[in-house]
């Protein structure tokens, strides 16, 4: 199981962005989520999931509304603002960019 | 736009700062709740799905501590990384940083001095209760403006006025204290009963305040008032003073009361009083008509507003007019105006124009710096490029930018509050007369507020605008153009703008400046009549007890001139007073043979060769003589123009009779007139008359070349080793006195003249720097044109053209611009309009040559240039 700190800088940042730009969902949901679609490889702790989550709203790329959950609690739900949805196309772009370099990198044939 | 969001998302943010802990609680709690949910349908129990599900999130209270970090850390953080960033970026480049920091200073300071100035003096109310509705009354005559009013009409406004109560008169003079033996002089003040509560003195310290009726008989003070520094510094602070014995001018009087600490007299300047006055003593209303010069300070009644106070003096004044046609042949008018705008009357147009300058100067300042930093942005291009390009907001690059202009606003902020410091400190060394409260000016909380406050809006305004323009034209373009001619038109122009403005703004406060060093040149120059050139004054008090009779003091002044007439290097020497154009001086009316409402002037009290130690010429008749004063003979010596204006000249043998004498005195000489009351004016006619006829505490004139360290105290060794009760004190050289009159001119001539200066110079420094600065950028330029065969001489011409149109622009537009403002100024001149034509040309020649250095180095540098190398650069 991959521990954020293992996750490469910042690409937590466009996981959340991701996921959320999917639906609009609460915190544990979203750690279910990222748990589910990534097949069980990635899991965020809570202790870095709180954080990240208010960073971003922070900067202004997520907004949070308290709403009823499916069984009828309140929880916070977290959505993708307009500017969220730009910085999720960079950071898409910059991850792709990233990570077929490091592909690339990482296929190198050794001599 | 995007600016205006985040602010508004900021504010919001911070508005919901205490919701925001409680949010979060909440949130938390129902994550955990959600958490356990999900493994109670996984089928544990709930107490055991609680317990899983908070070891999980790590605790609470732990996540919640990181979720604050990221809050609060990401905008505290951002401005510390912009900061650190900004010092380093300006440590790299310190002869920038020093430049603006010291432009920044410069206009910084001259404004929190000025400004701690202008606080202290005209803002600050008066130190007094209700001090809004304290009131000064005057009295204007036809013949003599601003004459305060005479006793016998203020016994009337006493009397008749109902919406101004507690009328009160002073006077501010220094008086002889003799405590155990020792004597010295102190300040002092003579007041009415109602001054001291008028002025919320009361309750005092220790005592009561004065009660004419017990503390004075006749003309022998009894009680005396003193203040809490004398009490403290001559009396030890003795709890059981009151009813102690001092000796006053030589009364014998008892303590009857001690003043608060700090208790101030702040009064109109004619009053000439003390701000801190030592002993109050006793004064009455006298029922006099003819006695002038003592102000009136009174309290507007309850619901009372100064325009009908006005009304109803204005009603009391004509009253008295048709009571005593006689005594107002000139009408009278009672004008009544609060305390503190009559207080500040006489300086207030000199602060004005002081402010005025150094707003000039600040925006200098700001114009100067900004410009320079257009020019330096300008060569960060590339950089900002880069940045922009690597994905950093326009926000993150103008925050940037600010960051690194708050910076340097606030070191430059800081050496001009120093800077300021010295020049409040400078103030006593400038010697402004009676610019009043003058003790409280100081660099205070208030000061520090308005330079904090210029500090950021300085900045923001040297700073915003190049970097709003240079973040503008954002995306890559200039990455690879910064190759000559990519500084478009619009910023040239912008610069040019800068610095025509630049120049039209120190033309202002330089035509000020020179028509006041004009105003005072007029007054050194203006000839006042008499000599104050080796002259040195010397006050005597002398004893009444011991000098009883008008024959002793006469043998006794008699005495002391022959002592000193006999020291070592002295020429001549003789007495009489008061001093011209020392500050107090007195007047009175006098009458020919047959004109009824006669004319007022001056008058001194004098001793034979008086005229001759003061250098004052004799017109005709002879100088009052030794005779005189022996057989005490009712004589008098005119000033020509009152022997012009009475007897067309054919002064001597006439008769004259003044408002202190029954018998008439005869004219026996007529002398030059003198200018003895403002050496702007020269209209105040004089008569000096004998010292039995009009007596007064003297002063002695020694005409003498020694210098004032060895023959002052020989003066007052020679008069006091005749004997004890003749102090001799305040010693002080005519000049001094005369210097002292125009003080008020020479402060503010100084002080313009060094705004004036200053303006000039960060113009010179602003001309300089853009024009070798936008010769630089054109240096490529000028190597295309010298290979092309253009000569050394064009291109000089080139730039000299340039500068010279941009000196004679702003030059024009300063000028026009001096026109409409040096008006105001008016007031403040002597001799020399507000369109001079000899300061015009001063100041166009000034920034002329100082236009042509700043315009004709750059110049000659580019001329200069290699064509090969130009070619080359970049």
């Amino acid at each position: 199981m991959s521990r954020p700190t293992d996750l490469v800088q910042g690409t937590l940042d466009l996981l959340l962005l991701k996921i959320l730009a999917l639906e609009p969902l609460h915190g544990w949901a979203i750690g279910q989520r990222l748990r589910q679609v990534s097949g069980n490889v990635l899991q965020v702790s809570d202790g870095s999931l709180y954080p990240a989550l208010h960073k971003l709203e922070n900067e202004g790329w997520i907004q949070a509304e308290w709403k009823p959950t499916e069984n009828n609690r309140r929880a916070k739900f977290y959505s993708l603002t307009r500017a969220g949805r730009r910085q999720l196309e960079s950071e898409t772009a910059n991850w792709d960019r990233l990570s077929s370099a490091i592909t690339q990198v990482v296929r190198i044939e050794e001599a | 736009m995007s600016i205006l969001r985040t602010v508004l998302a900021r504010v919001r943010a911070l508005r919901r700062a205490r919701h925001a802990d409680r949010d979060l609680d909440e949130e938390l709690r129902a994550y955990v709740d959600a958490r356990a949910a999900s493994y109670e349908r996984q089928g544990r129990a709930p107490a055991d799905a609680r317990r899983a599900a908070l070891i999980e999130v790590e605790g609470i209270e732990q996540v919640k501590e990181r979720v604050r970090d990221v809050r609060i850390g990401s905008t505290v953080e951002a401005a510390a990384r912009d900061a650190r960033y900004g010092a380093r970026v300006l440590w790299r480049s310190p002869g920038y940083a020093l430049i603006v920091i010291v432009t920044i200073a410069l206009g910084i300071g001259v404004n929190a001095a000025i400004f701690s100035v202008v606080h202290a003096v005209l803002w600050r109310s008066l130190p007094y209760p209700d001090a809004a509705r304290i009131l000064v009354i005057e009295a204007d005559t036809r013949a003599l403006p601003s004459a305060y009013s005479s006793s016998g009409p203020v016994f009337d406004v006493r009397t008749q006025s109902r919406l101004i109560t507690s009328i009160a008169q002073v006077e501010g003079r220094d008086a002889s204290l003799e405590v155990d033996g020792v004597m010295e002089r102190v300040a002092a003040a003579r007041a009415t009963d109602e001054l001291l509560p008028l002025l919320g003195a009361t309750p005092l310290t220790l005592g009561r305040t004065l009660v004419t009726a017990e503390d004075a008989h006749d003309i022998v003070v009894r009680g005396v008032v003193i203040s809490h520094e004398l009490w403290q510094r001559r009396l030890e602070g003795d709890p059981q003073v009151i009813g102690r014995r001092l000796t006053v001018n030589n009364f014998d009087v008892q303590v009857v009361g001690v003043m608060r600490p700090d208790f101030r007299l702040v009064l109109p300047a004619r009053n000439h009083a003390e701000e801190r006055i030592d002993v109050w003593l006793p004064r009455d209303f006298a029922p006099s008509l003819l006695y002038r010069g003592l102000p009136l300070v009174g309290r507007l009644a309850p619901g009372a507003s100064v325009a009908g106070a006005q009304a109803e003096l204005t009603a009391l004044a004509s009253g008295f007019v048709a009571g005593h046609p006689s005594a107002y042949p000139g009408g009278l008018r009672l004008t009544v105006r609060p305390l503190g705008e009559v207080v500040t009357r006489d300086v207030k147009p000199a602060l004005v124009a002081l402010s005025a300058a150094v707003g000039f100067v600040l925006i200098i300042a700001c114009v100067n710096v900004a410009n320079l930093h257009l020019a330096r942005t300008r060569t960060r291009e590339r950089e900002l490029a880069v940045r922009r390009a690597l994905g950093a907001t326009r926000l993150r690059l103008v925050r940037q930018l600010l960051a690194e202009n708050l910076i340097l606003a606030v070191l430059g902020g800081a050496c001009g509050l120093l800077l300021a410091r010295l020049g409040v400190g400078a103030l006593d060394w400038l010697r402004p007369v009676h610019l009043p409260r003058q003790s409280e000016i100081a660099i205070d909380g208030a000061a520090m507020l308005w330079t904090a406050g210029l500090t950021v809006v300085s900045s923001v305004l040297f700073g915003l605008v190049p970097a709003l323009a240079f973040t503008r034209d954002a995306d890559g373009q200039p990455l690879h153009s910064s190759r000559a001619g990519s500084l478009q038109l619009r910023s040239r122009r912008l610069h040019r703008g800068l610095v025509l403005s630049e120049i039209a703004l120190s033309i202002v406060p330089l035509i000020a400046a020179g028509l006041m060093l004009r105003t005072f040149a007029n007054l050194v120059l203006t000839p006042i009549g008499f000599d104050p050139a080796h002259v040195v004054t010397a006050r005597i008090s002398l004893n009444l007890g011991e000098f009883s009779t008008v024959d002793r003091r006469s043998a006794f002044y008699r005495d002391a001139i022959a002592r000193v007439g006999g020291l070592p290097g002295v020429e001549a020497a003789s007495i009489g007073g008061p001093p011209p154009l020392a500050p107090v001086q007195s007047t009175l009316r006098f009458w020919g043979s047959d004109d009824g409402e006669g004319t007022m002037g001056m008058h001194r009290s004098v001793m034979p060769g008086y005229l001759g130690v003061m250098g004052i010429p004799l017109r005709a008749g002879r100088d009052i003589s030794d005779d005189d004063i022996r057989h005490r003979r009712r004589v008098v010596v005119v000033d020509e123009r009152l022997a012009a204006r009475l007897w067309h000249g054919e002064a001597v043998g006439k008769r004259l009779s003044v408002e202190y004498s029954k018998q008439p005195l005869e004219v026996v000489g007529v002398a030059g007139h003198i200018r003895a009351r403002d050496i702007r004016d020269s209209g105040t006619l004089m008569i000096y008359v004998p010292s039995h006829v009009y007596e007064i505490e003297q002063t002695l004139v020694v005409k003498t070349r020694a210098p004032l360290s060895t023959i002052g105290p020989a003066i007052k060794q020679a008069v006091e080793a005749l004997g004890p009760g003749r102090p001799v004190f305040d010693i002080r050289p005519m000049d001094d006195i005369v210097e002292a009159s125009i003080d008020t001119t020479r402060f503010t001539m100084l002080l313009l003249s060094g705004f004036g200066m200053t303006s000039l110079v960060l113009a010179g420094v602003g001309l300089y720097g853009t024009l070798a600065y936008l010769t630089s950028q054109r240096t490529q330029e000028f190597g295309v044109r010298l290979a092309l065969g253009a000569s050394a001489g064009s291109i000089l011409r080139l730039v000299v053209r340039e500068g010279g149109l941009l000196t004679g622009l702003g030059a024009a537009l300063g000028l026009a611009g001096a026109m409409a403002v040096t008006r105001a100024l008016q007031g403040l001149l002597y001799g020399v309009t507000p369109v001079d034509a000899l300061t015009i040309a001063s100041v166009v020649g000034l920034v002329a040559a100082v236009a042509l250095v700043a315009v004709g180095w750059p110049a000659w540098r580019a001329a200069c240039v290699d064509p090969t190398t130009a070619l080359r650069a970049e």
